[in-house]
C-alpha cells in the first residue's frame, strides 16, 4: 500500500546505525518489488490501453455463411448426430484456455426440411403419409462431452425455422471442445424419413476470465 | 519485473558515496520501468480502472435517445407489410417513435477482443391458404401462398448510406400449415434470436447495425407482426 512508515528517523547529530539505514531503504524497495496495489495507484488511473489484449475476455467463433457450409442431416437416423450425412461437422470449436474461466456459449442457426417434391414435402392428397406423420428436429449444445442445453422440438410444419441456445459453464485451464448435435425423429421415436438442411448458423464461446 | 537490488550498508563499513549511489540507481532504474509484476497479485480493483476499459454496451437506438434503458421494444408491436405481390419487400426494424432501431456508432481497433450482437424477438405471421389454384401451397417460389420471411442484421458505415447484410446472420421462417381458403387461415407465432460476432478486420469507426426483415412471395395479406424485440451490442475491449 502507498503509505509506508519510515522505520527510523534520524536527527541532527545522530550516529546512524547501518541497520536503520538499510531498513528505511528496504521498506520502499520491498514495496516496488512486487507489492504495489490499488492504494499505490490513483482512481481511474488505467484505461483499456494499459490492459493486455484478452486479459479478461477471449472469444472463439465458428460461422457458416456460405452455401458450401450448409449441412444435410439424415432423417432416417434417429440418434443424435454430430456430423452431416456426408460426414462433415457442424462447426465445432476447439481451443486451449490458459486459465480457468466461465464459458458463455451461444448458438443460433437456421434450417429447413429438405424438399423431396417439387411442392416441398407436403402434398394436398388425402391420406398422403407425410401429411399425417409428425416429426421433429431437436438441437443440443455440447461442451467437453457434456450436454449443457437443448432447444425444444421444432416440428416439420415449420418448414424453415431457427433456434437459439445459450449456456454458461465453468471450465478449467486446458483443451476444450464446443459443438452442437442434432436429432430428427418422428412423434413415435421412429425415423422421420425427411432430411434437415442446416443453413446459416454461428457458434460462439466467450471465455470470461475475470 | 524490474527489481530493486539494495547494496546494504554494514556496521563498521566506511559509508562511501558509491555504495549509496548504487542503491539509489537501482531504485531509479526500477521505478522507471515498473510493470505488472511489480503489482501484487489481485492487488488492483475496479476503482483503478476508467469506465469502459473492458467493455462498451449499446442497446437499441441508444445513440438517438437519452436513456438506453427505457427504450427497448418490449411493449410495442410493429407490423411490417409487403406491397410486392409475389415479390418481396425488405423492411428495416422500427423503434418506437423513432425512425429505425439502430445501435451504434461502434468503433474498434486491432487490439479489441470482440463486438457481439444479440437480437431477440417474437413474431406473428399469417398462414397459407388453398384458394388459388395458381399458388402452390408449400413452395418457396414467386407464386406461393406460403408465408416466407428472412431476418438478418445489416451494417452501415457512417451516419448515412446503404445498409449491407452481415453475412451469416440470415434466419428464415416459413410454414406448411394450409387452410382451405383465405378466410380460414390461422396465424403462426414463434420467436427468433440471432447472435453474431462482428468481423473486427479492419479497424473501423462510425459503424451502425440494425435488424431487417424481408417478406417474400404471397399473393395476399403479407404482414408480419413483431411483438417485441431487444437488440444490443457489446464491444469487448480486453
Amino acid at each position: 500500500m502507498a503509505f509506508k512508515y519510515r522505520q527510523a528517523f534520524f536527527e541532527n547529530g545522530d550516529i546512524i546505525d547501518a541497520r536503520d539505514w538499510n531498513r528505511n531503504v528496504a521498506e520502499f524497495a520491498d514495496e516496488l518489488n512486487g507489492y504495489l496495489d490499488r492504494d499505490n495507484l490513483p482512481p481511474v488511473a488505467f484505461t483499456h490501453e494499459h490492459i493486455k489484449t484478452k486479459a479478461f475476455n477471449e472469444f472463439y467463433s465458428s460461422i457458416a455463411n456460405t452455401t458450401a457450409e450448409h449441412r444435410t442431416i439424415n432423417g432416417n437416423i434417429t440418434t443424435w448426430q454430430s456430423e452431416s450425412d456426408a460426414g462433415l461437422g457442424f462447426g465445432a470449436l476447439t481451443f486451449a484456455s490458459d486459465t480457468d474461466a466461465l464459458a458463455v456459449v451461444e448458438w443460433s442457426g437456421s434450417w429447413n426440411w429438405a424438399p423431396t417434391h417439387v411442392d416441398y414435402q407436403w402434398r394436398g392428397v388425402s391420406g398422403y403419409a407425410k401429411n399425417t406423420l409428425e416429426y421433429y428436429v431437436k438441437y443440443r449444445l455440447i461442451v467437453d462431452g457434456m450436454v449443457v442445453t437443448t432447444v425444444p422440438n421444432s416440428v416439420w410444419t415449420r418448414a424453415f425455422d431457427s433456434g437459439y441456445m445459450c449456456a454458461a459453464i465453468p471450465l478449467p485451464a486446458g483443451n476444450h471442445k464446443v459443438d452442437i448435435e442434432v436429432r430428427i425423429r418422428s412423434k413415435d421415436g421412429g425415423p422421420a424419413y425427411q432430411d434437415i438442411v442446416l443453413m446459416e448458423r454461428e457458434l460462439i464461446c466467450w471465455l470470461r476470465k475475470r | 519485473m524490474p527489481k530493486i537490488t539494495l547494496t546494504e550498508v554494514k556496521k563498521g563499513d566506511p559509508l562511501k558515496v558509491d555504495k549509496l549511489n548504487s542503491s539509489m540507481d537501482s531504485i531509479r532504474t526500477a521505478a522507471a520501468a515498473i510493470d505488472a509484476d511489480n503489482v501484487r497479485i489481485e492487488g488492483v480493483d475496479r476503482r483503478n480502472f476508467k469506465a469502459t476499459s473492458t467493455a462498451v454496451n449499446d442497446v437499441a437506438s441508444f445513440v438517438n435517445v437519452s436513456s438506453g434503458v427505457t427504450n427497448l421494444n418490449v411493449q410495442q408491436d410493429f407490423v411490417y407489410n409487403s406491397s410486392a405481390m409475389h415479390g418481396h419487400t425488405t423492411e428495416q426494424f422500427k423503434h418506437h417513435t423513432l425512425a429505425n432501431g439502430i445501435i451504434g456508432p461502434f468503433s474498434w481497433d486491432a487490439s479489441d477482443v470482440a463486438i457481439k450482437l444479440n437480437l431477440s424477438l417474437a413474431y406473428t405471421v399469417p398462414g397459407m391458404h388453398d384458394a388459388h389454384a395458381t399458388e402452390p401451397k408449400c413452395s418457396v417460389r414467386p407464386v406461393s401462398s406460403r408465408p416466407y420471411f428472412v431476418f438478418d442484421i445489416r451494417r452501415r458505415d457512417g451516419s448515412s448510406g446503404s445498409w449491407n447484410t452481415v453475412s451469416g446472420t440470415e434466419r428464415k421462417i416459413a410454414f406448411n400449415h394450409v387452410a382451405p381458403n383465405f378466410a380460414d387461415r390461422v396465424p403462426h407465432k414463434g420467436s427468433l434470436s440471432i447472435v453474431h460476432l462482428v468481423d473486427l478486420a479492419p479497424p473501423s469507426s462510425g459503424v451502425y447495425f440494425s435488424p431487417f426483415v424481408t417478406i417474400w412471395y404471397q399473393r395476399l395479406s403479407r404482414p408480419i407482426t413483431i411483438t417485441g424485440y431487444n437488440f444490443f451490442g457489446q464491444r469487448i475491449r480486453r
